[in-house]
């Protein structure tokens, strides 16, 4: 098991499970995020660049709930 | 007890002392003298009528003289009643409420005389309402219409009919088939009378529909709808009292309904107490036929803008799904009675069942939505026959959205009581419940995020979430709640929330401390589980705990960027085992708040 704890800034995350992408998910300041030690990710604290990343892999950027 | 006497006077207390002889003895200096004493029961002097109210066209009534017989009975001023039997003369007698007296002192049998008595309505069965006439515009005028029409109740068709104007003048007309009458009365004083319509007996109203029509100048001088009466029958309640903006309600019966007992369908209840911002009695829908509210398109609007409505119940009854839709909302788009923003209205429906349920909508569709709610609403027992819904399961989407709580104290907490839903056939009800709660129950009027808000979904058989529970409970922290807790969740399934994009997309956004049993949640195939917990919302450790055991035992596999937010489960425990069991063996990956 591998994670990500507590980053000192929101982290933005693209998963891969051999490979393949498996979604897109964010840390806050508070979260852990864990995921099994055979995947990967890239990690993003550049809002931006992460939805452009997202956009490339043709996923959904998945980004924290802003109230409306 | 005996005698109850003054031993110093020899005063008898015949209040205090039991009917029968006694020997009373009075003493002086040694020296002592008796006299018997009989101290007589009163004589019984009750008697009762059948009823406590009877109409003038009733048959005259004789009471029943239970105590000693040989009385005489008198009455009030207006009442005509026989002396020696108490038969009242129902039609001589004037309306109102009257006292009735049975003196005994007339009786041979009478030993020491008594009087009973017993108060009995003369009903005439008019309608009344009040008025106020202004200085500046004396006439009171309006229209009878009687229409014709067809397919009403087979003879017995009167139109006679009285006008009784409360100044003592009165107008009387009587013809048979349609007319149109206009009627007017023209007050020496301006002030506040009482007008009285005396429908002949079985009047079947004006071709279903009702027949005063006023002016919108006449209906301001109408402040308030007293009776509707005995004889008066009406199948159409369209906008009967629309804008009547002056007038209180204070009726405490019923129109009898055209063909009583019939099918009501067809019958137009469209805005029927529309745009009543006066209403301040409660509506008992429990008493109305309303399970024979079939036709949607009649019933629309039926409770619109009834901005001071206190009481809306609809309990132990009946509603036909299709039509029930559009009754108790605006346009078929909201609930729109409610509107007191000051007290709220208090919402008793319960033990409910929902028929006829052929679409996707379903009752409690964004029923209560925008609502200003009494806390002690309660939604209980409803049970629906979601056996034919087109998709296989009932949409309750936005059933409180946006709903307003009053009356609530800043610290108190508020459960909303959805407790006992289930199918008709005793089988899970399948709900699409998407923005159910979605910033919903605000505690109108208070700033501070305090108290826990419950929910009760308690279910005998279940309840199986379809499609998508996007924002079910979104953003109560701005309502003010502090917490949420929900009951019956682990009799819940949720793998039918397959919607493209957002089965459970912030699901439980914003909601402070929750409290709900997630160990039954299966996520195989549910989508959007990476925004399932979020904004400020944390699961109590108790329940995180459990969960993750639970779902580590179920054998569920590879659900992906599961967000539990920053829910904490306990260091060292079986839930972490649990936890590094599903990320290690089981394809899982989570965000949450690491061990505590």
């Amino acid at each position: 098991m591998q994670c990500l704890k507590f980053p000192s800034v929101i982290t933005y995350l693209i998963t891969f499970n051999n490979g393949d992408v498996n979604g897109s998910t964010y840390v806050e300041t508070t979260q852990e995020y864990c995921m099994p030690d055979s995947w990967t990710r890239e990690e993003f604290t550049n809002k931006d660049e992460y939805i452009k990343r997202c956009e490339e892999l043709n996923i959904e950027p998945l980004l924290p709930t802003e109230e409306e | 007890m005996g005698i109850v006497i003054n031993s110093t006077t020899g005063e008898i207390d015949l209040d205090q002392t039991t009917p029968g002889t006694y020997v009373v003895t009075y003493t002086v200096q040694g020296l002592s003298s008796t006299q018997e004493v009989t101290v007589n029961a009163v004589d019984d002097a009750t008697f009762s009528y059948s009823a406590a109210s009877y109409l003038r066209t009733d048959p005259d009534p004789t009471p029943t003289i239970t105590g000693l017989t040989g009385g005489t009975f008198s009455g009030t001023t207006g009442l005509v009643i026989n002396s020696t039997t108490g038969e009242i003369d129902l039609s001589a007698s004037t309306e109102g409420n009257h006292t009735i007296t049975y003196n005994t002192s007339s009786s041979s049998s009478s030993v020491c005389p008594n009087t009973y008595t017993q108060t009995v309505e003369v009903d005439y069965g008019q309608m009344k309402f009040e008025v106020v006439i202004p200085e500046d515009d004396k006439t009171l005028a309006f229209s009878i219409n009687a229409r014709t029409y067809t397919g009403g109740p087979s003879g017995g068709r009167s139109y006679g009919w009285t006008v009784y104007w409360g100044d003592g003048n009165s107008f009387t007309q009587t013809a048979t088939g349609s007319y149109v009458v206009g009627v007017s009365n023209t007050y020496q004083n301006a002030g506040t009378y009482t007008v009285s319509i005396d429908w002949e007996d079985a009047f079947n109203g004006t071709g279903g529909y009702f027949p005063l029509e006023f002016t919108a100048a006449n209906k301001l001088k109408v402040t308030k709808w007293m009776k509707w009466g005995k004889y008066f029958r009406i199948g159409s309640y369209y906008r009967v009292f629309d804008s009547f903006t002056n007038m209180a309600y204070t009726a405490t019966d019923y129109p009898i309904i055209w063909q009583q007992g019939g099918n009501l369908a067809g019958h137009n209840w469209n805005r029927t107490f529309a745009f009543n911002d006066s209403w301040n009695v409660p509506i008992n829908l429990s008493d109305w036929n309303v399970s024979q509210w079939t036709d949607s398109s009649r019933y629309n609007n039926t409770f619109n803008s009834m901005f001071n409505l206190p009481e809306l119940s609809l309990e132990n009854d009946t509603v036909n799904n299709g039509s029930s839709i559009n009754t108790f909302r605006d346009g078929g788009t909201t609930l729109d009675v409610g509107r007191d923003t000051t007290n709220g209205c208090k919402f008793k429906f319960n033990n409910v069942n929902i028929e006829g349920v052929g679409s996707n909508t379903i009752f409690g569709n964004k029923l209560f939505q925008g609502s200003y709610m009494h806390k002690e609403s309660s939604f209980t027992n409803w049970t629906y026959d979601n056996s034919v819904a087109s998709n296989g399961y009932g949409s309750i989407y936005a059933m409180f959205n946006s709903s307003k709580i009053k009356n609530l104290s800043d610290n108190e907490n508020l459960t909303i009581d959805c407790s006992g839903w289930k199918d008709k056939n005793n089988t899970s009800l399948n709900l699409l419940v998407s923005l159910f709660g979605s910033s919903a129950f605000v505690k109108d009027g208070l700033t501070n995020v305090t108290g826990t808000l419950t929910i009760d979904f308690t279910s005998p058989y279940g309840i199986d979430l379809y499609d998508r529970a996007e924002k079910m409970f979104y953003n109560l922290s701005n309502s003010k709640w502090a917490g949420l807790t929900v009951i019956g969740a682990g009799n819940w399934t949720i793998n039918n929330l397959t919607h493209a994009s957002v089965g459970v997309k912030n699901m439980f956004y914003n909601c402070g401390t929750l409290d709900i049993d997630l160990t039954n949640f299966d996520f195989t195939g549910v989508s959007s589980v990476g925004a399932f917990l979020t904004g400020n919302t944390k699961l109590t450790t108790a329940r995180y705990d459990a969960a993750l055991v639970a779902w580590d035992n179920s054998g569920v596999q590879n659900i992906v960027n599961l967000r539990m937010n920053s829910s904490q489960y306990t260091a060292g425990s079986a839930a972490e085992t649990a936890k590094n069991n599903l990320i290690n063996n089981k394809g899982w990956s989570i965000t949450d708040g690491g061990p505590v």
